[in-house]
């Protein structure tokens, strides 16, 4: 090992029992691991806050703690943390927590199988030819030449739903991305300002909670003058950030107590630094697994848009599109390859994401690891 | 507790402020005017313009949006182009359709949502929970539209059991005996749709509320006292763990209220969010406009709501 790798290790480690001493405070004060599991896995509470008391309570600890400390305490007998038992890494612990969750790991080899077969598959598929109009083979059933059928123009729908697949991924993830990399950016900077700034902000946020999300992302989509699918995602970032702000802002306000923010500040580290190369390191756990849920509620709200006719136009099919087409009578009733197909892949993506996020939620919490 | 409805109310008002200047000016990005709809080639240029300038349409935004608020203020709403009616009055015909609808959702998400939750939090760690748990699990991987699809395809074509769209058969007296079981049975797919969907929430607020109330010291010295288990439960437990769930009372009703576009879609109901769509497809701004103004004032009615149960029903917050 190269004295590189040691120092780095050393750091990981003091890192390491610090966080493992959290947990035990954190333990403490709640006498039972079970209360929480189920408390945490809501998801429906539009405040986001849910994290709060716990975090707020280990953070509490751990600071009294350190404290009480004497600099150097390790060096001179007493409480040496170096000869205190290793606790495993953080990325270990994601991949432990993944393995012995069964479902999530399972979950995750199938998305990432659908992942890659779609991405893979439509860099050989021509897209043309699959949203080519072929009047002799109208609503086909699924046979050997389509081996999900056609539509109502006769184009395949095995190749629509690859087709869809990876629009709606791809549209997902690109929303994703913009929604929570701007909610992130507005909740840390409303939670390390504080103060009247971070009230101003918060209010901003109150009231893009009563807008009428889809009401008003359907009228943009309308009455945008030129969309494509960055606009598109656009306009649904633009109304989908707000949970993550006030998640990030909550866990922030928080943070920024720490004596390590402070120290920082003392230094005379500017807030840029501070906020993005200190704070938001700290957070990126939470980061993750509050990505990963949006990410599937993403893939729900863009198939819903698309599946009203509001999202992709038709020759540039998403899941939704090709739900859309049980909206006639006919289709629903008689021709199920054409809808149930991506009706299932849906709730498959949906699932799978749903659960890898659960799993490394409870990766992130101590108290609800299954390993 | 009036102090804290007031101060509540305050926060309101400039919400409502911020939400109709929003409405105003998606409504002056939209095509069209309150004359798009009623000219005609044989009309001179003149005549419109002096029609226009009679309706303020030259003003400057601030004047225009005063007269707009002071419009609705006296019932006026504006016309529809595409109905040639009065707004107020097209929405008029859904809105009953919709509250009928949402209404009767809230009534089975409780329904069957409260004793899920309560079962599931009581049997912890049982087949049943597990059982139910899971559907916890998947009713929130689920869009509603796709359930709502799967149910009608699967009850409403396949076995036919029930009717496939609409809001009530042709033909039948309203007010009869024959109107109302019609309607209840138009109601019954599109409110399951959403209510077998939506329900997941409460059961799971629910579960994890029973589970984390029985390990309070109260519900310890209640057990210590002999209080039977089911009095225990329905009298310290269940108080206690329905809290968040009526507090989210006022977000559930106004949701469902909004949130039925989808279903509405699907079941080609004619509540008010169908109404949104076409009136967006006919390019009917003006319907469309009043819409998101009514939805966005109900979602924070609603929050309101909320916030005045949570405030009755747990005094602690009104501290604050």
């Amino acid at each position: 090992m190269s004295r590189k790798d040691e120092e780095l290790n050393n750091e990981a480690h003091e890192e390491q029992t610090d966080a493992s001493r959290e947990e035990q405070a954190r333990q403490n004060r709640q006498a039972s691991a079970e209360q929480s599991t189920s408390r945490d896995s809501g998801s429906a509470d539009p405040y986001g806050n849910r994290r709060d008391d716990r975090i707020y309570g280990s953070t509490e600890m751990s600071t009294h703690m350190k404290s009480d400390m004497p600099p150097g305490a390790g060096d001179h007998g007493g409480l040496d943390y170096k000869t205190l038992p290793k606790s495993t890494p953080g990325w270990k612990v994601i991949v432990q927590e993944l393995i012995a969750d069964k479902l999530a790991l399972f979950s995750l080899i199938i998305f990432v199988s659908i992942t890659a077969y779609v991405f893979g598959l439509t860099m050989f598929l021509d897209q043309a030819q699959i949203v080519f109009v072929d009047l002799f083979a109208i609503n086909q059933p699924p046979d050997e030449e389509f081996r999900l059928g056609t539509d109502y123009g006769g184009r395949d729908i095995f190749g629509q739903l690859i087709i869809g697949t990876r629009n709606s991924l791809a549209i997902g993830f690109l929303v994703t991305l913009m929604s929570v990399g701007f909610g992130i950016i507005y909740g840390l900077v409303s939670g390390y300002f504080g103060g009247q700034l971070d009230n101003a902000l918060m209010r901003v946020v109150d009231f893009f909670l009563v807008l009428p999300f889809l009401m008003i992302v359907i009228v943009f989509v309308t009455i945008v003058p030129s969309y494509d699918i960055w606009t598109f995602s656009a306009i649904m970032a633009a109304f989908l950030w707000m949970g993550t702000a006030r998640l990030i802002r909550s866990l922030a306000l928080q943070e920024k107590e720490l004596d390590y923010i402070n120290a920082s500040k003392t230094l005379g580290s500017s807030p840029v630094k501070i906020i993005f190369s200190q704070l938001m390191p700290n957070l990126v756990g939470i980061i993750i697994v509050n990505g990963t849920l949006s990410l599937a509620a993403n893939i729900g709200i863009e198939s819903g848009l698309s599946f009203l006719g509001f999202g992709f136009p038709e020759d540039y099919p998403s899941l939704g599109t090709l739900l859309a087409y049980a909206t006639q009578t006919q289709t629903l009733q008689n021709r199920w390859w054409i809808w149930l197909p991506a009706a299932l892949m849906i709730l498959i993506l949906m699932l799978c994401v749903r659960n890898i996020g659960e799993a490394l939620r409870r990766a992130g919490d101590a108290r609800q690891r299954q390993s | 507790m009036i102090k804290f409805t007031l101060r509540r109310l305050l926060i309101t008002f400039p919400q409502l402020v911020l939400l109709s200047i929003l409405v105003f000016f998606l409504g002056s990005l939209m095509p069209g005017d309150a004359l798009s709809g009623m000219i005609d080639p044989s009309i001179p240029a003149e005549a419109i313009q002096a029609r226009r300038e009679a309706l303020g349409l030259d003003n400057p935004w601030y004047i225009q949006y005063r007269d707009w608020v002071v419009a609705m203020f006296q019932g006026d709403f504006g016309n529809s182009i595409f109905h040639q009616r009065p707004v107020l009055d097209v929405i008029g015909d859904r809105l009953l359709n919709t509250i009928w609808l949402s209404l009767f959702s809230v009534f089975i998400i409780y329904l069957i949502g409260l004793p899920l939750g309560l079962i599931s939090g009581r049997y912890k760690d049982s087949l049943l929970d597990s059982a139910i748990t899971g559907y916890t699990y998947l009713g929130f991987a689920t869009p509603t539209f796709v359930f709502g699809l799967v149910l009608l395809w699967i009850f409403g074509y396949h076995f036919g059991v029930f009717p496939t769209n609409g809001s009530v058969a042709a033909g039948l007296e309203p007010g009869s005996l024959d109107y109302i079981l019609s309607k209840i049975n138009h109601l019954i797919l599109p409110s399951f749709s959403i209510a077998l969907i939506g329900l997941v929430g409460t059961v799971q607020y629910l579960r994890s509320g029973v589970i984390e109330a029985q390990q309070k010291d109260y519900v310890m010295l209640a057990r210590a006292k002999g209080v039977k288990s089911t009095a225990l439960y329905v009298k310290h437990i269940f108080r206690n763990a329905i809290i968040p769930i009526a507090a989210f009372f006022g977000y559930e009703l106004v949701g469902l209220l909004g949130g039925s576009i989808f279903i509405e879609w699907v079941y080609a109901y004619p509540g008010m969010g169908a109404l949104f769509l076409e009136s967006i497809s006919t390019r009917d701004f003006s319907v469309a406009n009043v819409l998101i103004l009514f939805y966005g004032f109900l979602t924070i009615l609603g929050a309101l709501l909320s916030d005045i149960i949570l405030s009755i029903v747990d005094p602690r917050i009104r501290i604050k």
